[in-house]
């Protein structure tokens, strides 16, 4: 800066720091299941309007009805499937791993696939629904078989083994949290239909609940944790800016002069 | 016996729905990517010199892998680039080539990778005359063994022999349900094939072209779609004679107080469901070649059988409709396939369209289950529980949110760097010295 020759004063740097502070928050969450997906399940329409009708035929059928509704459905090789035996021999009751064919046994394998879709894709809280009735036995086998086929599959899944090892944040644990939850689903549903008919048998299922629900509880808590601690990344700027003055002290009447007397 | 509804129509409507560009996609795909992955051959450059080596190695390591890894727009647009440069005489030789190594004549390959793509939505570009020559043969060769089988059908057979029981008059309308599908995908085929003849003429075609246009003007099927429409008129008044029989047949059974009561169940569904549909499909008849049909009484005699059916039949009407749309509704819940989640799912637009909710690919052949302990390449059906493999379905994810705020501060400060001082007055603190 110059200064004219009979400036008086002094040249003085205003400097401002001006420090900019940036904060990101980044806080998690989970996308919401379409609420209509259940229904886009090829079988659970349809088993379950086929439930609708088989549950009210069998209200209004006799038992020579009943028995030539038996004679129908096995006289169709489709109406057939299997039980799925298991390497867990201890597991299985003796008759398992046997070809099923009879009006009941589709009615129950409708119900345990419609329960399934529920426990796994609804807010459903009791997925499974008791049975009329007529078909108890059969519907308890399957439940079973299908609890112990989850159970057991889950134990042997090195996928699963890792997830529960350490967490990710990823769509595999939310689609092994609905497993979880269908297996548990099972395993309830399963402990219920077994109470007073088979003491080791509950048991064993009861040990499957208790087992599933540590897991589906470790899981939910690290998925709780995830989505309530925010992530907070912050990042800061600092800009000077230089402006010269002058700073006139004597002109403004601090150092006047008086002329001699 | 095939006891499952196919809802070709709707597929159909689905699949014309989509635009060029799965091909285009395809095409695009395939000519970089797959052909490296599987590792493909170029087919020859060599302009027409006879068939040789170079185009017995094409074949086998191109044509004949693309088609049997389904690489089918691959298939058909090196087919196309080899076929632009060779006389009929080298296509016949490919054709026996093929026929003789893999068991299947090259214009099988080329006709059914065509209809692959078509029916998964792509819409291929119209065939080159060599190629319209060797997809006209393989359709003709096709539709003359299908309209053959169809002719050999017991219920073509003259007088038609009465079922044995309601087990086996069940088995014989089903049976014309799938023929009846079969010979409309037919007729499909050829009235494509007389528009593809249509659009293969002499302007598109080059001068090595001309021999396999001459073939192709043997080949009529416009005649065909017409064999096909007499043979589904046929089809279709023999069924309705076979529907009568078995109204007459349920009366009996119902009459009979002595007969078994799964009998009983078959005919009282008979009675239902014929009750109307039978006496409006015969009265909405023009004519019918059928002596049985052509009765003036029929109709009203039908009637009286009909409602003494029902009179015998009593609440077993009602139980047996139960019974049938629940084993109907069950069967398609067991074996039917989605269009998404390799089948697990149906499309997204089924939820809001009813007709799209009930569409599902179902076996076309009674399904007979297998025994998941000794299974070997394929499950009978194709998920024996289908909550073990529903889970693996996932619309849910983790996503994350970032919001950022700014605070500013800002600090001050003053300092005298230079000064003019002379010696004037002046007080006061430079650079902390006083002055």
């Amino acid at each position: 800066m110059q200064l004219p020759e009979s400036a008086t004063g002094t040249v003085v740097n205003d400097q401002e720091h001006r420090t900019t502070t940036t904060s990101h928050i980044t806080r998690h969450k989970v996308t919401n299941s379409d609420p209509y997906l259940i229904e886009r399940i090829v079988g659970y329409q349809e088993y379950g309007r086929a439930l609708n009708y088989f549950d009210r035929l069998v209200d209004k059928c006799d038992e020579a009805e009943m028995l030539a509704i038996e004679e129908i459905v096995r006289s169709e090789p489709e109406f057939a499937f299997y039980t799925v035996a298991d390497d867990q021999p201890e597991s299985y009751s003796n008759d398992s791993g046997q070809k099923r064919h009879g009006f009941r046994w589709i009615t129950a394998l409708a119900r345990v696939e419609t329960g399934a879709m529920r426990a796994g894709f609804s807010e459903n809280r009791t997925p499974f629904p008791k049975t009329p009735g007529y078909d108890i036995e059969e519907y308890r086998a399957l439940l079973d078989e299908s609890a112990r086929l989850h159970f057991w599959s889950l134990t042997r899944d090195p996928m699963f083994a890792a997830l529960m090892n350490k967490f990710q944040p990823s769509s595999l644990t939310l689609s092994y949290m609905r497993r979880l939850n269908i297996a548990t689903g099972f395993s309830l549903a399963a402990g219920i239909a077994s109470v007073n008919e088979d003491l080791r048998q509950g048991a064993e299922i009861s040990n499957y609940t208790q087992r599933l629900n540590l897991a589906r509880s470790a899981i939910q808590t690290q998925i709780a944790a995830y989505l309530a601690m925010p992530e907070v990344r912050a990042t800061s700027r600092t800009v000077t800016s230089t402006r010269q003055r002058l700073v006139e002290l004597c002109n403004a009447g601090v150092c006047r002069e008086f002329d001699a007397p | 016996m095939s006891r499952s509804l196919l809802f070709i129509a709707v597929w159909t409507l689905i699949l014309s729905s989509q635009s060029n560009a799965l091909w285009a996609q395809g095409q695009a795909t395939h000519s970089s990517d797959l052909a490296e992955q599987a590792n493909l051959d170029e087919p020859s450059e060599s302009s027409s010199s006879g068939f040789g080596e170079k185009d017995r190695r094409f074949a086998e390591r191109s044509i004949a892998q693309a088609y049997l890894t389904g690489q089918w727009s691959h298939l058909l647009s090196t087919t196309r680039t080899w076929l632009a440069r060779r006389s009929l005489d080298d296509v016949l030789q490919m054709e026996q080539f093929l026929k003789d190594t893999k068991g299947i004549p090259f214009s099988a390959m080329v006709w059914r990778s065509r209809m692959r793509l078509t029916q998964s939505g792509a819409k291929p570009p119209p065939p080159t005359v060599m190629e319209a020559f060797l997809i006209a043969k393989e359709l003709a060769k096709s539709l003359d063994e299908e309209i053959d089988k169809l002719r050999q059908l017991d219920i073509m057979a003259e007088p038609i022999e009465d079922p044995r029981d309601s087990l086996a008059y069940r088995d014989l309308v089903w049976e014309h349900h799938v023929h009846s599908n079969e010979v409309n995908n037919l007729k499909g085929f050829a009235l494509q094939g007389k528009e593809m003849l249509r659009h293969t003429t002499a302007a598109r075609a080059r001068k090595h072209d001309l021999a396999a246009l001459d073939e192709l003007a043997k080949y009529d099927f416009e005649n065909y779609a017409e064999q096909l429409t007499n043979l589904k008129e046929e089809l279709d008044e023999r069924v309705l004679e076979v529907r009568v029989r078995r109204v007459q047949h349920a009366v009996d059974v119902l009459d009979d107080e002595t007969s078994n009561m799964t009998e009983r169940f078959f005919a009282a569904y008979v009675i239902g469901v014929d009750s109307e549909s039978l006496v409006k499909a015969i009265e909405d008849g023009v004519s019918f070649e059928r002596p049985i049909l052509s009765d003036p009484n029929l109709v009203e005699d039908l009637n009286d059988a009909l409602k003494r059916g029902e009179e015998a039949a009593g609440d077993l009407i009602e139980k047996s409709r139960q019974l049938f749309a629940g084993l109907h509704w069950w069967r398609r819940g067991r074996y039917g396939m989605g269009t998404e989640a390799f089948g697990l799912l149906k499309s997204k637009a089924a939820m809001s369209d009813p007709l799209l909710r009930n569409a599902l690919i179902m076996p076309r052949v009674t399904p007979v289950p297998t025994d998941p302990k000794n299974e070997t390449q394929y499950s009978v059906p194709n998920y024996q529980r289908r909550h073990l493999f529903i889970w693996t379905y996932e619309d849910r994810a983790f996503t994350s949110d970032t919001s950022s705020s700014q605070a500013v501060t800002s600090r001050q400060y003053t300092n005298a760097t230079y000064s003019p001082l002379t010696n004037k007055h002046f007080d006061g603190y430079v650079n902390d010295e006083f002055w």
